[in-house]
């Protein structure tokens, strides 16, 4: 062999030992690094955070259609908790053009044209305010997606994109997926154990599960939330609400009186929960009269 | 003077499809788009916005690429080969050179847009079943004016700066600042106090707002056409600041020696 050649092989060794040797010291690192981690996770590591709340709102551009402020506008479209504004959205009133009348004036974020520069580009972007409908509420999926895999902490990202993957994009399947995939980064969260309960109940229609969900949900806010002094109430009503309803349609009326008696306690309008109250006891009362 | 610019126009062209510039972006920008269309999202395979947006974005920035660093060796290319003497020598002016030069650039983008249009269209063909004609000839032509006045920007650069790289980087930086800021420079003026407002005020009404000709979001969100009224004015809106640079170019090329 000539010498290029044994050098070329002499190289080779050395690299194949030093390969045995680092081996064993690189798989310890990255296990003490997080093995298991996504691709971004390794690559990005506490920085991707930063971008998830502007992937977030990504998706809830794309939810406007396209009609979203800039940090220039200095206003917002709207301002509520991620996990409201699903509901919130599909609550609001549209003209038959699917344009959004709901607060017309906080939604007009542009207000008149500055100049004339200002006035001739309206034309050329978006100036009216829309939302995605009729099952095209996947398009702003893929930035969800992104965004927890950015910031797998924040709940409102895997409520927001269950709550559309389970009602209009009819996905339930999925949508209880990625709601596991949260819990797995967020281990007993009950805004997602809410939002998965919802998925059994209206979707699967599984009564057992969906009650086992709720009643866990319920318990962790008592242990996550309730020592806390600005706890989360309206989540908790939320919770028991749902609880309540669904045992009673079940026939199960003492557990719902129970929820009933609690929701009143909790809720800003307690004279609508006595009417339920009441209605709870009456069916409690014909049952013992049979 | 057409005849003589147009001549040109084809060389610089011509030049376009021998380098590699053009396919390597074009592969690119079809690599990552395919790669990122393949990715599953709840096993929807309805989902294409964020899809036309990438894509949209890479054309954008391809094409950009393209333009500046086209356009920005033309003029020194001549000079450091010292072709530039031979052609001066032959019956064409100065002015019909420049004029050459960005007919020959801008054409040339151009046809990249087309060849980069036809891939989206059949993209989003396939993808969303639906082909707006209108709306994407729209989005071409209002991307051409602006790769238009870029050209012509990077050209009068190409007399102003001492290199190709240097020309090409400031090129850069300035249009994508007006892309990303300059809607906005109005707004910020508005909450600054003087003399700081008037000169953002200055900069805000004298440079080319190139944003105005970025239509994406109305093609990404399968938003009407614009209103063809509308769209008319945007081609002299181009035209105009294509004529100042231009004039510039060649004023400053009049004046300017070339043995140094």
């Amino acid at each position: 062999m000539k010498r290029p050649g044994l050098i070329i092989f002499a190289l080779l060794v050395i690299a194949f030992s030093l390969i045995t040797a680092i081996s064993p010291h690189q798989l310890a690192w990255a296990e003490q690094s997080g093995r298991g981690q996504s691709l971004v996770a390794r690559f990005m590591g506490d920085s991707r955070e930063m971008f998830a709340n502007q992937i977030f709102a990504k998706g809830d551009s794309y939810m406007h259609s396209g009609y979203y402020p800039t940090i220039f506008d200095g206003k917002k479209l709207h301002a509520p908790k991620a996990g409201e504004s699903a509901e919130d959205h599909s609550a609001h009133k549209h003209d038959e053009n699917g344009r959004c009348l709901a607060d017309e004036g906080e939604t007009d974020f542009l207000g008149k044209p500055l100049d004339w520069i200002d006035s001739f580009s309206r034309h050329f972007f978006i100036t009216k305010h829309t939302h995605l409908e009729n099952g095209q509420e996947r398009e702003m999926l893929p930035w969800l997606k992104l965004a927890a895999e950015m910031d797998p902490s924040q709940v409102d990202i895997y409520t927001v994109a269950a709550f559309w993957l389970r009602t209009t994009v009819g996905k339930p399947k999925e949508a209880e997926e990625f709601l596991r995939e949260g819990l797995r980064n967020n281990p007993n969260h009950p805004e997602l154990l809410l939002e998965l309960g919802k998925v059994y109940y209206e979707n699967f229609h599984d009564v057992d599960r969906a009650r086992n969900v709720w009643e866990l949900a319920k318990m962790r806010w008592y242990k996550v939330e309730g020592p806390k002094e600005d706890a989360d109430t309206l989540l908790l009503e939320q919770i028991v609400a749902r609880l309540a309803d669904m045992e009673y349609k079940a026939g199960n009326y003492q557990n719902a009186l129970v929820n009933y008696k609690l929701l009143r306690q909790l809720s800003p309008v307690p004279q609508v929960i006595d009417e339920h109250v009441r209605k709870t006891q009456e069916m409690i009362d014909a049952q013992e009269k049979k | 003077m057409m005849t003589n610019a147009m001549a040109l126009a084809g060389v610089v062209v011509r030049e376009m499809y021998r380098r590699k510039d053009f396919y390597v972006l074009l592969i690119l920008t079809v690599i990552i788009t395919l790669a990122m269309g393949s990715v599953n999202f709840f096993n929807d395979d309805k989902i294409v916005r964020y899809l036309k947006e990438l894509c949209l974005l890479l054309i954008w920035i391809s094409t950009l690429v393209m333009a500046i660093s086209m356009a920005a060796r033309q003029l020194p290319m001549e000079r450091e080969s010292r072709t530039i003497f031979p052609l001066l020598a032959k019956p064409i002016s100065r002015g019909e050179v420049i004029l050459g030069k960005f007919l020959g650039c801008w054409f040339a983008c151009g046809l990249a847009l087309l060849v980069f249009y036809v891939f989206f269209s059949v993209l989003t063909g396939v993808r969303e079943h639906d082909l707006p004609v209108l709306s994407y000839f729209q989005a071409i032509w209002l991307h051409w004016m602006m790769l238009g006045i870029v050209t012509a920007m990077v050209i009068l650069g190409s007399l102003i700066f001492a290199a190709p790289s240097s020309n090409a980087t400031i090129s850069f930086v300035v249009s994508a600042g007006i892309l990303l800021l300059g809607r906005h420079l109005n707004k910020v003026a508005l909450q600054m106090s003087e003399p700081s407002s008037t000169i953002l005020y200055t900069i805000y009404y004298n440079i080319p707002h190139l944003e105005i000709f970025d239509v994406r979001d109305l093609i990404v969100h399968n938003q009407p056409p614009i209103e063809w009224g509308w769209w008319a004015l945007a081609t002299p809106y181009a035209a105009v600041y294509i004529a100042i640079f231009l004039f510039a170019a060649c004023w400053i090329f009049k004046r300017k020696s070339l043995s140094a």
